[in-house]
């Protein structure tokens, strides 16, 4: 399967993936007709201000979650990790759900929105579990620091869908879920920085590479461990905190495929860091794709077809590479 | 060429580990650092290396103050293993060796020529893409021995090579291997120091030994000097009778 993971291949395929998902949907687009001028203006307009937004945005948040995924396990050192373990993803989900249920848009806190609420709460929480990390200044403290966090965020946002009406109910539901419904082209300009953040992380792909060794043999390679924790982690909550502002949360993504690209070729950062960010952005571009398709004209949210189908492949390939892991 | 400690005091919270310990590691010299457990060998291991800050003292590294050296420079010159090792990622065995060449500027081919010379002075060409998660404990060691190595392969006459109980994973034939290759770096300029547990063996392949206990150091020097029945009492809190062989060796008989 190793050549499944080269670079071309990966780029033909979400160039492949990137043309199907423009033309399939409620309304079927042939693009030769839009490249030709022979299509209508309706259609144009589905094309322009609904579909393209749409795919640019799961792709990159696709990507970017995958990245997160691959250098939260590398910091962690360890390939269960996820970014949720930094609690950015639970406290962007803690913010929204108060967001919506407390009513905060009538507040300051109406200026943010859902999203930037939800962006404010991931950066927020990570920072506190990157503060309690530093204080003492292991790994594991930051990671034990991140599950406590996390369980208070989940509890919260439980605490929250109790008070809520079942209006609030069904679009805490529903946003947490995660969804590529809302995109537009706003929303495709904000994610713009989650591609400037890969791009930085790539060029950490060494120090990472380092850090699986050990904190101390990091240490003596002359790195930095501590400043390179927060470069991390801050990116990190960027790409994520950003990516659940805009579409909620896409489960399992950060976990799967970061491991499959370590699986089929190389557990190199250098590699990995890219290739999970093709694969991701194919794969969550696929699963908006059936997640709009399936039951049509209805859509099923991304998140539940992410963890459906990331679940128990991931179960799978925990069996069948027994011992290759390394857990 | 020598990392030096000069009255260096280092504890943790109210425990003191190193109590005004003075010590040199010179190069183109392998020197052993014996001791009981928790005499502080790998505190001063640490501290002469920079990973743990000593309270009070001096620490020079080519006689210039240690923390006047920039983290890359001071990379480039002391090499260090630590006690355990544990990589988790399936990397391939080249890869985890090329880790050794992250200090250094030079480019991916020169790299990947120096890897592949480590490998072979440690007879681990054939394992270079083998997956570093499927090896034995004994072959990982070799693996992150090579790493270490590789990290000063190309300025031996300036570095400083530091591995702590390096040897308790191999076996005896890997452990014999394991001293030519460290007196081989010696011999080309590198100053090595190793924390050991098997007093003979320090003493047949070390120049000079530390013998540390509860922090101190007990003496330093020759290991025909070093290692007698009194020391080892001292050291270790054991009756043994050390009986000296040809060429350095020793051989210990313990007493009831």
């Amino acid at each position: 399967m190793r050549w499944v993971m080269k670079f071309p291949v990966l780029l033909i395929a979400l160039m492949l993936s990137m043309a199907m998902m423009l033309s399939v949907g409620a309304t079927e687009i042939m693009l030769v007709d839009l490249l030709t001028g022979r299509a209508d203006a309706v259609s144009e307009t589905i094309f322009w201000e609904i579909r393209l937004p749409r795919v640019l945005l799961a792709i990159i948040v696709g990507a970017g979650v995958s990245v997160a995924g691959a250098v939260i396990q590398g910091l962690f050192r360890n390939p269960l990790a996820d970014p949720a373990l930094i609690g950015v993803s639970s406290g962007a989900a803690l913010f929204a759900a108060g967001y919506m249920v407390l009513d905060l848009h009538t507040t300051a806190f109406g200026l943010l929105g859902v999203s930037g609420s939800a962006f404010v709460g991931g950066l927020l929480i990570s920072w506190l579990v990157l503060e309690i990390g530093k204080r003492s200044g292991t790994v594991s403290s930051m990671l034990l620091a991140g599950i406590a966090f996390n369980s208070i965020a989940i509890a919260g946002v439980g605490l929250f869908s109790y008070l809520s009406s079942d209006l609030e109910l069904r679009s805490v539901t529903f946003w947490a879920l995660g969804s590529f419904n809302g995109a537009d082209w706003s929303g495709v300009s904000i994610a713009l920085i989650i591609p400037v953040a890969i791009v930085l992380l790539i060029r950490e792909s060494k120090n990472l590479n380092a850090v699986t060794l050990g904190d101390k043999e990091a240490y003596y390679l002359g790195i930095d461990i501590t400043r390179l924790r927060q470069r991390i982690v801050v990116l990190t909550a960027v790409i994520v905190g950003v990516g659940v502002a805009l579409t909620g949360i896409v489960a399992f993504v950060g976990l799967v495929v970061p491991h499959l690209v370590r699986l089929t070729s190389s557990s190199n950062h250098s590699v990995v860091i890219p290739g999970s960010a093709l694969l991701g952005a194919i794969l969550v571009l696929l699963a908006d794709g059936a997640g709009r398709s399936i039951i049509a004209p209805a859509e099923l949210p991304i998140g539940i077809l992410t963890a459906l189908l990331g679940g128990p492949f991931f179960v799978y390939l925990i069996m069948r590479q027994k011992g290759k892991l390394g857990i | 060429m020598t990392l030096k400690l000069k009255n260096c005091r280092y504890g943790v919270g109210s425990q003191l580990l190193l109590e005004d310990v003075s010590a040199s590691i010179p190069s183109g010299r392998v020197t052993g650092i014996l001791g009981a457990n928790g005499a502080g060998k790998t505190s001063l291991v640490h501290v002469a290396a920079g990973y743990e800050r000593a309270q009070s003292g001096a620490i020079s590294l080519d006689e210039i103050d240690l923390k006047s050296w920039s983290r890359e420079e001071k990379a480039k010159k002391i090499a260090v293993l630590p006690q355990t090792a544990t990589l988790d990622f399936p990397f391939s065995v080249e890869e985890v060796v090329l880790m050794g060449r992250i200090p250094h500027e030079s480019d991916q081919a020169t790299n990947r020529v120096l890897v592949a010379k480590v490998l072979n002075m440690f007879a681990l060409t054939d394992f270079a893409q083998r997956s570093y998660t499927s090896l034995s404990g004994g072959e990982k060691q070799r693996v992150q021995i090579c790493r270490v190595v590789s990290q000063v392969i190309d300025d031996l006459s300036h570095a400083h090579l530091l591995f702590d109980e390096p040897i308790a994973p191999l076996d005896i034939a890997h452990q014999v291997a394991f001293f030519k290759l460290v007196r081989d770096l010696a011999v080309k300029g590198a100053a090595v120091g190793l924390v050991l547990h098997d007093i003979e063996l320090a003493c047949q392949f070390c120049d000079e030994i530390i013998l540390m206990n509860e922090g101190k150091i007990l003496d330093a020097g020759k290991p025909a000097k070093i290692i007698t029945s009194d020391s080892l009492q001292q050291a270790f809190d054991v009756a043994v009778t050390v009986t000296q062989g040809p060429k350095g060796t020793i051989q210990l008989s313990f007493r009831d």
